[in-house]
């Protein structure tokens, strides 16, 4: 799973539930639901048809859960009902959440009879059902050129800045970060072959320093 | 009358212990015409909605033939549901039988060889019940084990969502090497000789990981160009 900031560096999940690399607790599917403006769902990742939500973070993915559970199908339905319809092929559902409760709640509740202490720990079960698992996560920062230097008006060098200092890049291998998607640049094919980079769209052109 | 209805009452409650936590895949009208009626009731909020059941084969050959089920249902929030099912068949007497885990695995010891090795597994994957910051489960329950297929290396466990693991990682499963197998399983399963049999014939397909079986079926052909 690739996250990317507005500065344009990413950030890497792999490993873990799936459920953590989505930021998604409840494991909920894509649909205008959990993909709409108001949950501020970032995009869906899966196999097949089988697409989940992806969430900017924890919190957010838990809200879409939250408001799901709080909203007029879930809420009017006993915690017995809520788990046959939350996890329809497993009929131990709601004696597995009722267990991670420490038998607190009782099954026959309704959803919206719960008080606001017996709803966190009815969602905390829930989770924890769909298990949360956090794997590795790499960052992967992504620089800019903020100068060249030039040699009879061809470029030759580009000055890089990154979080840990600046420095010159050889063309070659600025172009090569390029490629890689580690630095902020366009890459310009001319017909001739040669290949020179640009500033992106809406971005000041590359200061010539010498 | 108080006897006999005491009797089927025991009857009844041994029968639904001994139950898979699945539901049947055989009658798939049925599920379909679930899936409409409860599409109905929903909203577009949760739409669109959809089936996919798929059936496979993952060993193919004129003595074993071992098959894996997959539906998944999507008819509201949060994931709808998905099970698996398996049919292994073995040709005894020139006919073809269908092999249940009771078949290989056959004395108490025998199931709890199987039980152990599963669980073993399990707890070195992170996303399973068993292993994790949040160990939800320290013992596998025997009526998890029902689903299984077989390849050319393998004896394959599969656990129904939500068995060992949450439903977006899955399917959970467990390969068990034939060798690992040796005097572990019953010694006079009708699958043990014919196995032998076939992977010397070499006249197979075994297909559990499907890009892999193309890939190296591609490489044959070029070699032998």
């Amino acid at each position: 799973m690739q996250y990317f900031d507005k500065d344009g560096n990413m950030t890497i999940r792999s490993k873990g539930t799936r459920t953590w690399r989505c930021n998604n607790p409840g494991a909920l599917l894509k649909s205008p639901y959990s993909m709409g403006k108001a949950r501020h769902s970032i995009g869906s990742a899966g196999d097949g048809q089988y697409h989940y939500a992806v969430y900017p973070d924890y919190e957010t993915g838990h809200k879409a859960l939250i408001v799901m559970l709080k909203g007029s199908i879930y809420s009017h339905l006993t915690l017995k009902d809520a788990s046959s319809r939350y996890v329809k092929e497993d009929p131990d559902h709601i004696h597995k959440i009722i267990k991670l409760t420490r038998n607190k709640l009782d099954p026959n509740q309704t959803i919206k009879s719960l008080t606001s202490k017996e709803f966190k720990i009815y969602w905390k079960a829930i989770e924890k059902n769909e298990k949360w698992e956090v794997g590795r996560e790499d960052f992967i920062e992504k620089w800019y050129i903020t100068g060249v230097h030039k040699k009879r008006g061809v470029i030759y060098e580009y000055y890089v800045k990154t979080s840990k200092g600046n420095s010159w890049i050889a063309k070659n291998n600025a172009i090569a970060l390029v490629k890689k998607d580690k630095l902020h640049a366009i890459l310009v094919h001319l017909k001739n072959g040669t290949i020179y980079l640009r500033s992106e769209y809406g971005i000041k052109p590359f200061l010539t320093i010498s | 009358m108080k006897i006999q209805l005491v009797f089927l009452m025991v009857i009844f409650l041994l029968f639904q212990g001994c139950q898979d936590n699945s539901q049947s895949l055989d009658d798939l009208n049925i599920i379909k015409q679930d899936f409409v009626n409860s599409i109905l009731k929903e909203n577009f909020d949760e739409s669109p909605f959809h089936i996919n059941y798929s059936f496979r084969t993952i060993f193919f050959s004129s003595d074993i033939v071992s098959l894996l089920g997959e539906i998944h249902v999507y008819d509201h929030l949060p994931h709808g549901w998905s099970q698996y099912e398996s049919k292994t068949f073995c040709k005894v007497n020139g006919k073809f039988k269908e092999i249940t885990l009771n078949d290989l695995f056959t004395t108490p010891d025998q199931k709890v060889f199987l039980k152990i090795y599963c669980e073993n597994v399990l707890k070195k994957d992170v996303c399973s019940y068993f292993s994790g910051k949040n160990v939800l489960c320290s013992e596998l329950d025997q009526k998890y084990l029902q689903t299984f297929i077989i390849n050319d290396q393998f004896l394959i466990i599969i656990f129904q969502p939500y068995s060992v693991g949450g439903c977006s990682d899955g399917p959970f499963h467990v390969k068990i090497p034939y060798q690992d197998l040796k005097d572990k399983w019953n010694p006079t399963n009708p699958l043990k000789p014919l196995l032998n049999k076939v992977l010397l014939s070499k006249e197979f397909t075994s297909s559990w990981d499907e890009e892999g079986f193309y890939s190296q079926l591609e490489e044959t052909v070029m070699q032998n160009q």
